[in-house]
């Protein structure tokens, strides 16, 4: 079995378009939410959304490939670019067909599919556009990733709501741990804030009119976002031949599902993740000392997450830093385990805890230690990355600070 | 040249191959660097352009063969699009 370390890192999100940038502003409890900037659609209510801002493609692809790409795909190419400048690999020699792309969404090409369906069924098309269907698909982005960074191994879209992305990436680190590939892009992306998706997303009456709040009193849910992050993952091995330098090591990954609700969280479900994670990093409940949690701002999934720490950590939930980067960034739903576990690779490296940004104070249901609203500055050995998917699915990421 | 001989001429010029130099009428469409999408959706600019359907394909071989045989394949839709209405 190899050992899994991070070497690359790659992020488009509404508070940063690079690395750096994202995560100078989570450190300094920025928030990227504003509201909906969507052209002329239509009304929506939605108060707050997470977009990335003046974001343009023409700066990253040439004009005549530009339309081959929904805005999901090019935030995906982008920050897997950025990630592959970073780990100075270059996927060659063979190293290309020993390379993995595994692209987390939710549900892909929304845009292109938006507005295709606007086009049709409100302005009277009598034809779709001939992209229509490549750019929409589900794994348009991971074909896309393939082919702009010539990955030519196991390439793949991996879909399960808001938990796509650390799916992906638990998948990326167990062909990599096997030896399967010895590389691997992973991630997710997400570029689904359109008039019709807000407006379903509006009728579940879960978004948050005022700030994402994730854990604290008078919390009023969740704010949908949109970005990519991208991860490249290699063996221990050679990312030491190549002398690169090393981010973080990835050793655990659990997954499983509740089988009892569309949208109900379930404690016992998330806690069985967890412990899986752990038992398959063989790290002790005590070498934990950060959680970057789902922590969405909605009332059921922090009280549900809160309890799920409680019956994996016992006493010791209560010496656990946990923080909710949603809080600045918002849900990427698809994109958002893939941005959250950069957000633990930089605190493992810079041994500083992001914060839960707009924290009035605490909630009798919620009582731990959730950094409330200044980051801090704490060395941790290991940390967790928890994604708690709609439709019961669970999947969490261990890892730990690279030592040798 | 018509005015949809021109038009067609325009989309074909801004899809093709920048090395193919100045085109000309009797270029073999498929000498024009075109892959099979930049066909497609070129169809469809011009179905979109003149409101037409032009009975293509991907899976056939392209009736019209040259530049002009498109052009003339176009055409023909458009006459009997305006004489229908």
């Amino acid at each position: 079995m190899n050992r899994v370390v991070v070497t690359g890192l790659g992020v488009i999100s509404p508070v940063g378009q690079t690395v750096t940038d994202y995560w100078t502003a989570l450190i300094a409890g920025h928030s990227g939410l504003a509201p909906p900037m969507l052209g002329s659609t239509g009304k929506v209510n939605t108060k707050l959304v997470g977009q990335v801002k003046n974001f343009d493609p023409a700066a990253h692809f040439e004009p005549q490939r530009i339309g081959l790409l929904d805005r999901f795909s090019q935030f995906a190419v982008v920050a897997a670019r950025q990630a592959l400048v970073q780990s100075g690999i270059s996927l060659s020699g063979g190293l290309e067909e020993r390379t993995a792309a595994i692209i987390g969404t939710g549900s892909g090409g929304q845009t292109t599919l938006d507005d295709g369906f606007h086009r049709l069924y409100a302005e009277g098309a009598t034809r779709a556009h001939p992209l229509s269907i490549p750019r929409a698909m589900v794994s348009a982005a991971a074909s896309q990733v393939s082919m702009y960074c010539d990955i030519k191994g196991p390439t793949y879209a991996v879909s399960s709501a808001c938990a796509s992305a650390t799916h992906a990436i638990g998948q990326a680190f167990h062909l990599v741990r096997a030896g399967i590939v010895t590389c691997a892009l992973c991630g997710g992306t997400e570029a689904s804030i359109t008039f019709g998706a807000l407006k379903g997303w509006e009728a579940m009456r879960i978004m948050a009119p005022d700030a994402c709040r994730p854990f604290s009193r008078d919390r009023k849910g969740m704010v949908i976002a949109e970005g990519a992050a991208i991860l490249v993952l290699e063996t221990l091995d050679h990312a030491r031949k190549r002398g690169a330098e090393i981010l973080a090591e990835i050793v655990g990954f659990g997954m499983c599902a509740d089988a009892k609700d569309l949208t109900a969280p379930d404690p016992s479900g998330m806690a069985r993740a967890i412990i899986m994670a752990l038992a398959d990093a063989s790290l002790g409940l005590d070498t934990i000392g950060y959680v970057n949690a789902h922590g969405t701002g909605t009332v059921a999934n922090d009280e549900a997450e809160t309890k799920a720490l409680h019956l994996t950590f016992g006493d010791y939930a209560r010496r656990l830093a946990v923080s909710s980067t949603k809080s600045m960034v918002g849900h990427a739903l698809g994109a958002a385990g893939a941005l959250e576990l950069v957000a633990v690779v930089m605190a493992l490296r810079d041994s500083v805890i992001p914060p839960t940004i707009n924290f009035l104070g605490p909630d009798p249901a919620c009582d731990l230690d959730y950094v409330p609203n200044e980051a801090r500055h704490f060395s941790v050995d290991a940390a967790l990355s928890n994604s708690f998917a709609f439709g019961g699915l669970n999947a969490v990421i261990a890892a730990r600070k690279f030592l040798g | 040249m018509s005015d949809v001989a021109k038009e067609i001429m325009k989309m074909i010029a801004e899809k093709m191959n920048k090395n193919h130099g100045v085109l000309k009428m009797s270029d073999p469409l498929d000498k024009l660097g075109l892959d099979s999408l930049q066909v497609v959706e070129l169809t469809y600019l011009i179905e979109e352009k003149f409101d037409v359907e032009v009975p293509f394909n991907a899976n056939s071989d392209i009736e019209a063969k040259t530049v002009a045989d498109l052009i003339q394949t176009v055409e023909q839709l458009v006459a009997t699009r305006v004489g229908s209405t």
